[in-house]
């Protein structure tokens, strides 16, 4: 497996308090890596980041062995969905997706061939003249990852696409995420505070606690042999903890 | 600092510095030219004493009635089950399709010791001063508390009065301690913004005030009239400070609260008392302002009421011959230069302030944009005629259009922000990923998607820019007099047909644009839903 | 578009040769007449009678200045026209009327352009409504039972509310006159800013005295109105105004034009039939119902400026 992405000693600073600690990681080509964590660890801030949104203090992003930190967004081979999607209201599912390809002056000429091949690849060749409001959530997030698609990018950034969704739905999507990823050949680096979805899709989790990676394997050694505490309560939501407590209230044996 | 960041804070400090000139420096110099040494002499005479206590005097009653009346109004849209709410909504708000001199010479019309219902009621006419003014005025103000009050009552959430009646609070209670701490703020902006509203007025007292004067009548009689820039700037002064307070207090205001998100619209129960109640009130707050509506009609058409009741064309003849046609199409273009002017600098400047970085130069513009509320019209007239009179806009068309924009700007400016910020956030970061740049934003996103907003500032401006006597009362001359200003000049030789003929015709044309403006959001909603 | 606004920027400033801009001391129906009149006689010409009382007028030219949009004053009271005297043009070369020798001004940059006599103005049928006697002298004003009922211009703005100011001071002296209109201003229901306001108020039936003018009185009697003209104890007071043309403006064909009009048809036109007050040799009158033996108060002080300045800052009601 080669290197596809190779984060070196990240630093952000945001007024006095340090969002990112030195980050170090890589990510291998058409892996599913996960950002686990509770809100405020950074985990956001690491994405905007890679995805060159924003700034940061010192550190190197190396994509395919070159230094792409002082690229601009658009110029990185990545793409990033959002949690809200950010679909144009105005438009309808081709047109959102053609959208981006009409910036593209090598590709404006098929920018609707290429848009429907996507849409057609994600499951929405029926939604096409859809606008966004009469979507399901669900279907309104393969609408996102298609736009993204658009300009085919090797790396697909995912910023927490499940929060608004309800649990039934949340399910069925994991599955065609996967199933997206394989069909493109993508990377994806999928940020979430859930820690089922987090084990269940990827082949790595990266555990991050207020601006540091705490432990990043695959999803079965982290459960079983998590390198901390603060690992552990996590991903076990934290188990232990309300055990004792119900015990204590209940007035049992510690 | 990226290239688009530059092109964003240049924009930024170029309209900050716009603002700065447009809205600081008038005032500033308007202080500039009160000559201290002569107000001291104005200011210890009794007159002024007396013009002081006139204008706080009836302001406060006016305010009290007309908020009070907002707030049944209201109630009656938003908390009852009468019908028609729609068309008595619009009914409500017609009132400011109008001047406000024109509602003190609908009232004289009416009421005046020859008034239509005068002479048929054979009642005694104790119209002129203190009551007129107060009738006039309440009517000049009501409607613009009734919408601040009523869209914010459209936002009140039922779970609490759910929550409440599980807790076995009752009725009357419930209104004291639910109902009221929720519209505590609208009503405390509702009643700052009625009383300066009022308080600077001058059209009202100047038509139906008689012999009881006010500050803003004696500020246009000294200044339009004898050009004694010193002391209309010192009213002017005076006139500022009830303004700048409700600015203040709206500023508070804003910062502290979020947008109202209704969790659940409210349940209205049946109540028939209530219902039947609430609808006379509206029925006879309407049918009042139908009727001073009707009445320019009717003076319009009728010879010489009530000694000659023939139908006649000579009134509208007489306005013909003054010129009407001529001022008519003055209005009608500042109005629209006003209107495509304002909403796009308003439009680029909401932009820039609710979706762009750099705070602190957005919060700095933001303030700047909306500070002309602090300034009443004729204030603002005063500080342009001070100002400008020398420089190159003076005297044209131009001058009236800029001070226009200005005038009315916050309010479009505001319904563009906040038509911003609910958009979603994340646009412009898609547009940096997907190589699109942000003014292919602004056109294919943000403006599709805000072309409601985008008429609603047309209208106000159009709207406003067709009724107004306050800032252009300086600045106009004979080749770009507005239509509005015509009625004051008639007013003062009391050829009341012929004003009440003007009126008219503004209000029909406001009329028809609003129509014309409901017409576009609708078809806008339409597309924007296929 | 921003081509389209610096178009209109220049229409909206621009047109100056076609334009004649006139400020116009004179009632509204002489205006309309005026304007009808130029109409016709200057098609090709814009020709804008500006209504103005003459107060306004004169502190108006006063702000603006040599830069004023006025070409032609009309109608400007004469004591007013004493401030502004420097900004008008001699009228050197130009024809005059017949001047009447008390009408033919020294100052030759203005000429006189009527005389006009004020009086009690009573609606017969309000005050038989109310059951009110005739007022005959100034002291009679002051009778309680007239409050509310007295309408009068205010000498601020109007010169024909200033006439009645003027023969108080003549006849009673300053500080006298001005006890007096302490006392009046109890009864009267409004001070007009025009001069024909009390006139127009007593034809709506709002008041039932008015101090206004003569003729206006006697143009309303002739369409109609129950208005009667009651002289006033020692006399009728009367006012001047005059006429000119604006400093630099003379050099333009049409306001030359325009003036020679108005100084020669317009002139007696104006005089036979809205302004009868004499002011030339062998007037007409063709106004009916003008009282032909209206005696005149006391009006040596009227067209003094530094006298008329002291009052009017003196005067405090509105």
């Amino acid at each position: 497996m080669e290197e596809k992405l190779q984060v070196s000693r990240l630093i952000k600073t945001y007024a006095d308090k340090t969002v990112l600690n030195g980050i170090n990681f890589t990510v291998h080509n058409g892996e599913f890596l996960s950002v686990l964590g509770p809100s405020g660890c950074g985990k956001t801030t690491l994405l905007r980041i890679l995805i060159g949104i924003e700034p940061f203090d010192s550190g190197h992003i190396q994509k395919d062995g070159e230094e792409i930190s002082n690229l601009p967004p658009n110029a990185r081979g990545m793409g990033i969905v959002f949690q809200n999607y950010a679909l144009f209201p105005n438009m309808s599912v081709l047109q959102n997706v053609m959208y981006p390809l009409k910036f593209q002056p090598k590709l404006k000429k098929n920018a609707k061939s290429i848009a429907l091949d996507i849409i057609e690849k994600v499951g929405l060749t029926e939604h096409i003249g859809k606008k966004p409001n009469k979507l399901s959530g669900g279907q309104q997030q393969r609408v996102a990852i298609a736009r993204t698609l658009a300009l085919s990018p090797d790396i697909v950034l995912f910023d927490e696409p499940m929060s608004a969704l309800d649990a039934a739905n949340r399910v069925a999507l994991r599955k065609e995420i996967k199933e997206i990823q394989a069909k493109f050949g993508i990377t994806m680096i999928y940020i979430t505070h859930d820690q089922e979805e987090a084990f269940s899709m990827s082949d790595r989790v990266i555990v991050m606690d207020e601006g540091n990676i705490v432990q990043m394997d695959t999803p079965y050694e982290v459960y079983h042999h998590p390198a901390n505490d603060y690992v552990e309560q996590f991903v076990t939501c934290h188990l232990k903890e309300k055990i004792s407590s119900i015990q204590e209230s209940v007035g049992g044996v510690r | 600092m990226t290239k688009s960041r530059t092109l964003s804070l240049s924009v930024k400090l170029v309209l900050t510095a716009f603002f700065m000139v447009t809205v600081f420096l008038p005032i500033i110099s308007m202080f500039s030219k009160i000559n201290w040494a002569t107000i001291g002499s104005i200011v210890n005479t009794a007159t002024f004493g007396q013009t002081v206590f006139n204008s706080l005097s009836v302001t406060i009653c006016a305010t009290i009635i007309s908020v009070i009346t907002a707030y049944l109004l209201a109630f009656a849209i938003n908390h009852s089950r009468i019908p028609c709410k729609g068309a008595l909504s619009i009914l409500i708000t017609l009132p400011m399709l109008i001047p406000s001199i024109s509602h003190g010479l609908g009232l004289i019309n009416l009421f005046g010791e020859n008034g239509l219902l005068t002479n048929l009621l054979g009642i005694p006419s104790n119209l002129y001063g203190f009551n007129g003014i107060l009738i006039g005025s309440v009517m000049y103000s009501f409607p613009v508390a009734f919408l601040m009050l009523s869209d914010a009552m459209k936002y009140a959430d039922e779970t609490i009065y759910e929550a409440a009646r599980v807790l076995g609070i009752p009725k009357g209670s419930r209104f004291f301690s639910v109902t009221l701490p929720y519209m505590k703020r609208p009503l405390i902006s509702a009643t700052f913004a009625v009383f300066t509203m009022v308080f600077t007025d001058y059209g009202v007292p100047l038509s139906i005030g008689g012999r009881f004067v006010t500050l803003p009548v004696y500020l246009y009689t000294e200044v339009i009239g004898l050009q004694d820039f010193s002391r209309g700037a010192f009213i002017g002064l005076l006139l500022l400070i009830p303004a700048i307070i409700t600015f203040l207090i709206d500023l508070r205001k804003k910062d502290n609260e979020g947008m109202g998100f209704a969790s659940k619209s409210i349940r209205i129960e049946r109540n028939r008392l209530r219902d039947i109640l609430l609808g006379l009130f509206c029925v006879l707050v309407i049918g009042f302002v139908l009727l001073v509506l009707v009445s320019f009609a009717i003076m319009t058409f009728i010879g010489k009421y009530p000694y000659d009741m023939s139908f006649t064309l000579r009134h509208i003849q007489e306005v013909m011959d003054k010129g009407l046609g001529e001022f008519f199409s003055n209005s009608l273009l500042i109005s629209i230069l006003v209107a495509l002017i304002g909403t796009v600098v308003g439009y680029i400047t909401a932009y820039v302030t609710a979706r762009t970085e750099s705070r602190v130069v957005s919060r700095i513009l933001h303030l700047t944009s909306i500070s002309s509320l602090a300034i009443p019209g004729i204030v603002l007239g005063l500080g342009y005629v001070i100002c400008f009179s020398g420089s190159f806009l003076y005297g044209t068309i131009f001058i009236l259009v800029l001070v226009n924009i200005i005038h009315f700007f916050s309010s479009p400016y505001m319904m563009a922000h906040n038509a911003m910020k609910k958009l979603n956030p994340n646009f412009e970061d898609v547009g940096k990923t997907l190589c699109v740049g942000r003014l292919r934003l602004l056109r294919d996103v943000f403006i599709p998607n805000t072309l409601d907003t985008i008429a609603e500032m047309f209208g106000y401006f159009f709207v406003n820019s067709m009724i107004t006597i306050s800032a252009v009362a300086f600045l106009y001359n004979t080749r770009t007099m507005p239509l509005a200003i015509l009625i004051n000049q008639l007013e003062g030789d009391m050829m009341f047909e012929a004003a009440a003929f003007v009126s008219m015709i503004i209000l029909l044309s406001n009329i028809l644009a609003k129509i014309v403006i409901a017409g576009v959001k609708k078809f806008c909603k339409y597309r924007l839903a296929k | 578009m921003s081509l389209l606004c610096v178009v209109l920027l220049f229409t909206g400033c621009g047109g100056e040769s076609k334009d004649v801009v006139i400020y116009s001391s004179m009632e509204d129906y002489r205006n309309a007449d005026l304007s009808q009149k130029l109409k016709e006689k200057f098609p090709d010409f814009n020709v804008k009678v500006q209504q103005i009382t003459t107060g306004n007028n004169a502190a108006k030219i006063k702000a603006e200045g040599a830069n004023t949009e006025a070409d032609i004053v009309l109608a400007l009271e004469t004591a007013s026209y004493e401030q502004i005297a420097e900004y008008f043009v001699p009228l050197e070369g130009l024809q005059t009327n017949n001047y009447l020798p008390d009408m033919d001004n020294a100052d030759k940059r203005c000429f006189t352009w009527e005389k006009f006599e004020g009086s009690f103005i009573v609606n017969t049928e309000v005050l038989k409504g109310k059951n009110l006697p005739e007022p005959k002298t100034y002291e009679d004003l002051l009778k309680p039972e007239y409050k509310g009922m007295i309408v009068m211009s205010n000498p601020k703005t109007s010169g024909t509310g200033y006439m009645f100011l003027n023969t108080w001071v003549n006849s009673m002296g300053e500080d006298e006159a001005f006890a007096y209109v302490e006392k009046l201003q109890a009864n009267v229901k409004q001070f007009t800013e025009s001069g024909s306001g009390p006139v127009k108020m007593l034809v709506q039936g709002e008041a039932a005295i008015g101090l206004g003018m003569v003729f206006q009185a006697a143009e309303q009697i002739n369409q109609g109105a129950p208005l009667k003209v009651i002289q006033p104890e020692g006399g009728a007071p009367y006012n001047t105004t005059v006429f000119g043309i604006i400093k630099g403006k003379e050099t333009k064909e049409n306001v030359k034009k325009v003036f020679e009009y108005l100084n020669t048809e317009y002139f007696l036109f104006d005089k036979e039939n809205y302004a009868p007050g004499k002011v030339i040799e062998n007037q007409q009158i063709k106004i009916k119902n003008y009282p032909a033996d209206l005696e005149l108060a006391d009006m040596s002080t009227i067209t003094d400026m530094e006298l008329k300045q002291k009052l009017l800052d003196r005067w405090n009601f509105s």
